[in-house]
């Protein structure tokens, strides 16, 4: 299955929360963020040649603690990249991968949408903010136009009580809240998930049960 | 089926219009077929073309007693019928996953950064760069580095492909001092060292050279400056006609 995490704001952990479920689904992660590209990446090919038709997305995926497929940095490698060759680039890997987690990019421009069109099914990240939460509508609106059916809410950076049954109601759907520590964010640049480095902490066991109503959101289908 | 037409040719390029009205009581699937001499260049939005274009044609839905209009450019000249009905079938499932992928782009917008912001050329660098410049780029035969560090100057390519014509003895003179220096710092880069040695006890030693080099990025400004002028009023005189006959009436 292709899970796409999204949400309309910029800076709410989109990556932060990509890489982590990725991590718990053993799941290829692709930073789908062409215009500003988080996930780290080293040499070789990234999504932009792979988008350009100058590169095979499997030479272009990385091994690691989670397998990444990232993003060039450049404006021009942005420019070049052809939105229309994603979902091609994605079923591709699928099939021998099984999972592929792709991290969106924010705003509600194309770049944002496609990921959702190709998408079985969508986590959205939000900021406990009521500003933050306008955002995640209308990136959940277009998830279901799109057929991205969403499979839960993180919402990032949590400090103190949550009223997480306000957030349900409003969304439509299951929420998991990870707690503001920045070692959580930490976790993609030391490419160390938090699943691993603490299983049983609040923000890993939150990762692990979205992780598990992504599963069987696919098992569903 | 009925297929209804009208063209127009404006610069080498046909703009077809066409009316399909389906007088039975089912929707239609048809599929048109361009008999111009070129390639179809569809209606696009965020340069995407739309659902159903191709490059040989259209295929599209008319639904029951309706008619659909339609419309595309060719680059070639007119030639009449312009358009034929391919094939008409029943109207199958025509959005397939590579389809709404495309109506997605469509309707959200391209998202890329302009090309404005990528500073490739020197010249045009600050800003969207015009259509003469995108025809030369979609030729295949983008600048390539050498061209980009002669500088290119605006209106050159029109300048290029106008006949040339012998450059009056004042400006001859007039440039002669710039192209003394340009070619001697040309001739020191390939020279052998007893050449070298030459050249520079004639040009003052490496002192003079360094001034000469300096000098070398005046002249790239006054040169450009000159050529700018030069092209804005080659323009002028091409379009600039004088009231010959209005004249001779009042006289």
């Amino acid at each position: 299955m292709i899970l796409a995490v999204a949400g309309g704001k910029g800076g709410v952990g989109k990556t932060t929360v990509a890489y982590n479920i990725a991590a718990a689904l053993s799941a290829v992660v692709v930073d789908g963020d062409l215009g500003m590209a988080n996930l780290p990446t080293g040499r070789g090919p990234t999504l932009h040649d792979v988008l350009a038709g100058r590169a095979d997305p499997w030479e272009a995926v990385r091994a690691g603690p989670v397998d990444v497929l990232p993003c060039g940095r450049s404006l021009a490698g942005a420019r070049a990249a052809e939105l229309g060759r994603l979902r091609e680039a994605l079923t591709s890997i699928e099939p021998e991968r099984g999972s592929i987690v792709v991290d969106c990019p924010a705003g509600m421009r194309a770049d944002a949408g496609v990921p959702l069109a190709v998408a079985d099914a969508t986590v959205l990240v939000a900021a406990p903010e009521p500003f933050a939460l306008a955002d995640t509508l209308r990136t959940r609106e277009l998830a279901r136009e799109l057929d991205a059916g969403v499979a839960g809410v993180v919402l990032n950076r949590v400090i103190g009580e949550m009223p997480t049954a306000t957030v349900r109601s409003a969304l439509g759907a299951p929420v998991e809240t990870v707690p503001a520590d920045p070692r959580v964010g930490y976790s993609v640049c030391a490419e160390q998930p938090v699943i691993d480095a603490a299983p049983d902490s609040e923000a890993g066991t939150a990762f692990e049960r979205m992780a598990d109503r992504v599963a069987r959101c696919s098992e569903n289908q | 089926m009925e297929l209804d037409w009208e063209t127009e040719s404006v610069g080498g390029i046909t703009l077809v219009s066409v009316r399909l009205t389906n007088e039975r009581a089912v929707d239609r699937r048809v599929r048109l077929r361009n008999r111009l001499d070129g390639p179809v260049l569809p209606p696009r939005r965020q340069r995407e073309p739309e659902a159903g274009w191709d490059r040989d044609g259209l295929t599209a839905v008319v639904p029951s007693e309706r008619t659909v209009a339609r419309g595309y450019a060719c680059p070639a000249p007119n030639r009449e019928p312009p358009v034929e009905i391919a094939a008409v079938s029943a109207p199958a499932e025509m959005t397939g996953a590579g389809e709404a992928v495309k109506d997605v782009i469509r309707d959200l917008g391209d998202a890329r950064p302009p090309r404005a912001v990528l500073g490739e050329d020197p010249v045009f660098g600050g800003r969207e760069p015009r259509e003469r410049d995108q025809s030369r780029q979609n030729s295949g035969q983008p600048g390539n580095a050498k061209d980009r560090g002669s500088g290119p100057i605006e209106g050159t390519d029109q300048a290029e492909s106008a006949p040339k014509a012998d450059l009056p003895p004042d400006f001859e003179d007039g440039l002669a001092p710039y192209r003394r220096r340009i070619e001697t710092v040309e001739a020191l880069g390939l020279a052998s060292v007893s050449e070298a040695t030459t050249l520079l006890d004639t040009n003052g030693g490496v002192v003079g050279v360094e001034r000469l080099g300096k000098q070398l990025d005046d002249d790239a400004a006054a040169l450009r400056t000159l050529a700018i002028e030069a092209t804005a009023l080659a323009v002028r005189a091409r379009t600039a006609t004088p009231p010959v006959d209005a004249l001779r009436r009042l006289v």
